[in-house]
């Protein structure tokens, strides 16, 4: 395992005693999905660490949804299916500004993605904040976003930041998440979720 | 444990410059940010920030906008553009825009690519701005130019920070 300095940066082979200080990295890739051929229609990831104090989930992904351009990424945590998060949205599709929300839903708002039909792969950042907590229910922020060159389907790219609420206090150890309407998840779309220290 | 989130090059304007580019990105990451920190080296009465990738000036580029001016949100889009273009108004003194640029699955030969812009313009707007460039090319290079009627470039002390997230 190679280290890092904290004095000069210089990278050393190990902890012995005489070699460089060991600096933490605070921001470190958990676990990836790269989306082979055939597609997939779920990705999940599990058995996910304590010991971060927030998690960045980083997707750019397609499905294969026909006729829009647009399919939506729907995440849950702990395989909790009921009725227990809520969000609201500021977004934009390209001619308008849109706002709302809603509450009792089976599922997070994982933001936007593309499909085979617009060509193109959207792309979300979705931050899962102090999901370890066991006090607090999870609040999960997202921006995402997904442009078309123009409209397919009689839609437009589409554009939106999330916020969004698990009516949970358990530590997140699990999330999976599935496209909204098409059928799987398109090759080379990949999924990354990264662990984040304070 | 491996360093996940590195900075790839930075630069920092110390005359005002026209152009930014990094080359021979690595091919070694999954995603790239671009923190940019600018503002103009005059008072143009319009000012904003051009990325090119690749060095490709055709109309291969592509967004959809939302905005917020103080007073109300708006939501547009811009098809076959030369560039792709983040709007930034006339920064007053001392003040810089800072620009954010999230491009995923950069390396990928494979597909388009996408790409998240989030502007902070303290003088004028805040935006989101999903990007699309119409290329299955890798990307290896990134060129940032400021758009500027009195073409005067980026001013002193504007900054430029290229960093990559490396996958498990």
């Amino acid at each position: 395992m190679a280290i890092r300095s904290l004095k000069n940066g210089t990278f050393s082979r190990s902890l012995l005693v005489g070699n460089a200080y060991y600096l933490p990295p605070n921001f470190e890739s958990i676990a990836t999905v790269l989306v082979g051929s055939g597609g997939s229609a779920t990705i999940s990831f599990s058995s996910i660490p304590s010991t971060y104090d927030h998690l960045q989930l980083r997707i750019t992904a397609q499905t294969d949804r026909g006729t829009y351009g647009s399919d939506y990424n729907n995440v849950t945590f702990n395989s909790d299916t009921a009725n227990n998060y809520a969000r609201h949205y500021l977004g934009g599709d390209g001619s308008t500004p849109l706002t709302g929300g809603a509450g009792n839903l089976s599922y997070v708002a994982g933001g936007v993605c593309g499909t085979t039909t617009g060509g193109t792969f959207g792309h979300s950042i979705i931050d899962i904040l102090d999901y370890a907590n066991t006090n607090k229910f999870k609040t999960v922020r997202v921006a995402s976003g997904n442009d078309l060159n123009g409209t397919v389907g009689g839609y437009g790219g589409e554009v939106y930041l999330l916020s969004s609420l698990w009516r949970s206090t358990t530590a997140i150890s699990s999330i999976t998440i599935n496209r909204n309407s098409g059928s799987v998840y398109s090759q080379n779309s990949i999924f990354a979720l990264y662990g984040i220290r304070g | 444990m491996a360093i996940t989130y590195e900075s790839i090059a930075t630069t920092t304007m110390t005359t005002a410059s026209p152009a930014v580019t990094f080359s021979s990105i690595p091919q070694t990451f999954t995603d790239l940010i671009l923190v940019v920190s600018i503002r103009a080296n005059s008072t143009p009465t319009s000012f904003g920030t051009g990325i090119r990738f690749n060095s490709d000036t055709g109309s291969n580029y592509s967004r959809t906008v939302l905005y917020g001016s103080g007073s109300s949100a708006v939501s547009f889009r811009d098809t076959n553009q030369t560039r792709f273009f983040v709007s930034s108004g006339p920064t007053a003194a001392s003040t810089f825009n800072l620009i954010r640029i999230n491009i995923g699955n950069y390396s990928s030969a494979s597909i388009y690519k996408s790409f998240l812009a989030r502007n902070d313009d303290t003088s004028d707007v805040t935006s989101i701005t999903p990007g699309l460039w119409r290329s299955n090319s890798a990307i290896t290079s990134i060129t940032i130019t400021p758009y500027d009627d009195n073409s005067t470039g980026f001013a002193t002390g504007s900054s430029f920070t290229l960093y990559g997230i490396k996958a498990a």
